[in-house]
């Protein structure tokens, strides 16, 4: 019997099945938590994130960068660069990104979050759902991305 | 079948997608809290309409944007990287 965190988590991710439909987006789901998702950038070329979402709403998902062809994870040419949010790091500057927090990851600028409270840190403002943080990276991807990490 | 007066919206929304037919005489503020009400988003946030990279003016009406009887959008909620 699924869980009530399992429950929503299914519901969210649904949602952005549904949007990456209206979009032309590239969804696969890999796993009840876990999702790739391809976003094209305003080059014309596209990114794909990995998204892992296992303790969602707890804590927010991981958002990889990931290639479909080799598999890698967070190489430096499947990482867009640009603006504050994709960070040079090779990261996603959010409270709503896992990988954002030093204390999970050694890239993570940021070590004055706690990661139990993404959902009320100012700079969350209002993408609290997986769909919203998804439309919040194809935004991005369509103004502030530069050019690749590496 | 949308009356020609009429444009229809495919929106994504952080709710999952929304679809409904406006007046082209409607604002895009209007819309939005359309959109809010149906999704049961939180009427307090920060929400911006896009196409695109474009953000459409909450003050101007759809017909003002030049869309065919269809168009697809989203709303992006906002928040910040830092």
């Amino acid at each position: 019997m699924a869980t009530a965190s399992e429950l929503i988590l299914e519901s969210q991710i649904e949602a952005l099945r549904q949007n990456a439909g209206l979009h032309a987006w590239k969804f696969e789901q890999l796993d009840p938590a876990s999702f790739t998702l391809g976003i094209p950038a305003k080059d014309g070329s596209w990114f794909t994130t990995l998204a892992k979402c296992d303790g969602f709403a707890a804590r927010p998902p991981a958002w990889h960068w990931y290639n479909l062809e080799t598999k890698a994870i967070d190489a430096p040419r499947d990482t867009p660069l640009g603006g504050n949010f994709f960070h040079s790091a090779g990261v996603i500057c959010a409270p709503w990104n896992r990988l954002a927090y030093k204390g999970v990851d050694a890239r993570g600028p940021h070590d004055n979050w706690t990661i139990g409270n993404w959902m009320t840190i100012p700079e969350t403002g209002g993408t609290r759902t997986i769909a919203a943080m998804a439309t919040r990276i194809s935004q991005v991807l369509l103004t502030a991305f530069t050019k690749r990490m590496g | 079948m949308p009356q020609t007066d009429e444009i229809t919206l495919h929106v994504s929304t952080p709710a999952g997608p929304f679809h409904g037919a406006f007046p082209k005489t409607t604002k895009v503020s209007a819309v939005i809290a359309a959109i809010v009400e149906a999704k049961g988003l939180d009427a307090g946030e920060d929400l911006r309409l896009m196409n695109g990279d474009e953000q459409l003016a909450p003050e101007r009406p759809l017909v003002s944007f030049h869309f065919g009887s269809e168009v697809t959008l989203s709303l992006l909620a906002t928040g910040s990287g830092v």
